[in-house]
Parts: structure tokens; C-alpha cells; sequence
């Protein structure tokens, strides 16, 4: 089964989207993402500390700004997914992730209201293990403060699987 | 916890403290709310087995936080993670209980500028679930 056309590719190649967050960051967001990884390290969770430790408040866990869709705002469907996706096939397909490649620029603070900007790289078709054809979708999210300054790059592929693989 | 920016001694070839990690649905589940990440296949495991998931799974990014917390843990709040590289490579679901082990790869010296190499591999018994390598500079300071 093929996948992708040349107008499909066309249509899809270089597009960009760009997302705001409404609030800052926010300790609590940061209180909340080490304690779902049931770490306990006190740069993320007091302010005493990260000031001793030369930081101006509390910062976020290294990876936190690249995993949070709170610049994401919308009414949850059937997935129950709000953060960025680039819907290209929908009905019959599952989503899984392939890999992500970051680079960090600064430790991400409290006061921090992160902008991201999505740009879809690459599209390729391959067979997949589990029968029929699978497609891989390369991105790359660039994430920016409020002053515009770049504060990490997500480059990422997810892999578009048919839930039932015709051969 | 201390600053153990004048403490620390590395070597190529080091192994760090091994983090061992049981998912339960629970943390599949604070981990999604955590990162504003809601899709189903976190905890609703009739929506997975209707994809034809064994059940719900481990979100892929998380194995981001996991190795970034493996570095930072030993290499002290005056790090700094520069850069991450990470692979997919199989899924971990709800009950699997998880190694991760995290290696010294490489230590660049540049100017005064320090950058610790780790390489990372997480398993469930034999297989090789999620493999990375995390770039850090040594304090930023």
C-alpha cells in the first residue's frame, strides 16, 4: 500500500505551526513534573537551593520544556491528545514515537512563557515489521521564551503504523 | 545534596549508579497529566488493545527525563544538559520493571569548557527498550 503521494509531500513538507503558552511555566508545573518522576531533587523544588547553586529561583528538569504541551490549549477528542500533531492520516493509523534528538540553551525558569514553533522536516514510507506500510514523520519544534531567545530544539520522528497491517 | 562541582572525578569508561524503574499505571497516568499529554494509550488500556497495543505504554519522551535524571544525579545541580540523543527502540508498558544504565562515553575538553559524554540503555531482562547519550557540561558556570 503507498502511502504518500507527491502532492501529499508537497502539502505537507516545510509546513509550520507555531503555539503560545497563555501563562508562564509556573513552580507548580515544575513541583508537578518532578514529582510524576518521583524525583526529589531540591533544584526543582527549592528556591533556597537553586539560588545557593547560582540559579535565580527553582529551574525545570532538564527535558521538561521539550515534554510539556502546555502551550497547547484545546478541547480534548477521542485521543485525548492536545499537544502539537500534524494529523496526516487519521482513521486506522496508531501513533508511536521513534526517537528525539535536543539540544538545551539555558536552564528553563518558572517565569518562562515558552513559544514553540513546529516545522514538519521529512516524510518516508517504509514497510513496516508488522506488516503493510508504515510512515515516518520527521519534525523539528523549536521552543522560545518571551524575549524570543531560543531556549531548546526538539527534533523528533514518529512513526504512523496501520492498527491492522494489510500486506 | 551538595555542590560537588570541586568533588567530582569522572572517568571514560565509569558507570553511574544504576536507576532501577517499576511503571505502574500510575505513573504512566501522573506523567501524561504531568506533561499536558492526555492520549489514551497512557491509561486507558481498552483504547491500547483496540490499537493493538499489548496495553498502555510508556510515553517515549519520558525516557528522555529518565536518562536526563541519571546525569544530573551524579554529575550535580551545577551541570548542565546540553544535548540529547535518544532511540525507541521498544515499548515498556504498565508492570514492567525497568534498568537503566548510564555509561562515562567521552570527556571533551574545550577551552575551559567541560562536556561530559553518558551513554544510556534501559532494559526489561534481555531487551533493549530505549538507548540515549546525553551531552553535559560539567558546571555552566
Amino acid at each position: 500500500m503507498t502511502l504518500l503521494t507527491d502532492e501529499l509531500i508537497k502539502a505537507w513538507v516545510g509546513k509550520k505551526v507555531h503555539y503560545e503558552a497563555r501563562e508562564e511555566l509556573s513552580r507548580a508545573s515544575i513541583r508537578y513534573f518532578a514529582l510524576a518522576l518521583r524525583d526529589e531533587n531540591p533544584l526543582y523544588l527549592s528556591d533556597e537551593f537553586a539560588n545557593a547553586m547560582g540559579y535565580p529561583s527553582v529551574i525545570a528538569p532538564p527535558t521538561m520544556v521539550v515534554e510539556t504541551c502546555q502551550y497547547a490549549h484545546a478541547i480534548p477528542d477521542e485521543t485525548g491528545y492536545i499537544g502539537h500533531e500534524w494529523r496526516i492520516l487519521k482513521e486506522g493509523f496508531r501513533t508511536i514515537r521513534a526517537g528525539n534528538d535536543y539540544e538545551f540553551f539555558r536552564p528553563v525558569l518558572p517565569t518562562d512563557r515558552v513559544s514553540v514553533t513546529w516545522t514538519l522536516e521529512s516524510l518516508e514510507e517504509r514497510p513496516s515489521a508488522r506488516g503493510g506500510t508504515q510512515l515516518f514523520v520527521g519534525s523539528v519544534g523549536r521552543f522560545y521564551d518571551d524575549s524570543g531567545h531560543l531556549l531548546a530544539v526538539n527534533r523528533e520522528t514518529i512513526v504512523l503504523q496501520p492498527v491492522r497491517p494489510t500486506q | 545534596m551538595s555542590d560537588a562541582r570541586d568533588e567530582l572525578t569522572v572517568t571514560v569508561g565509569q558507570e553511574l549508579p544504576p536507576l532501577i524503574k517499576a511503571f505502574t499505571a500510575v505513573d504512566l497516568m501522573v506523567y501524561g497529566a504531568a506533561t499536558w499529554d492526555w492520549y489514551r494509550m497512557h491509561y486507558d488500556e481498552v483504547a491500547a488493545k483496540t490499537s493493538d497495543f499489548r496495553g498502555v505504554f510508556v510515553d517515549g519522551q519520558q525516557w528522555g527525563a529518565i536518562f536526563a535524571r541519571q546525569a544530573v544525579d551524579h554529575l550535580g545541580p551545577c551541570s548542565f544538559v546540553t544535548k540529547m540523543s535518544l532511540k525507541y527502540k521498544a515499548m515498556a508498558f504498565a508492570g514492567d520493571t525497568v534498568s537503566v544504565k548510564g555509561t562515562i562515553a567521552e570527556i571533551k575538553q574545550e577551552s575551559r569548557r567541560t562536556t561530559i559524554v553518558i551513554t544510556h540503555e534501559a532494559r526489561r531482562g534481555d531487551t533493549v527498550l530505549a538507548s540515549g547519550r546525553t551531552d553535559v557540561l560539567a558546571s555552566r558556570k
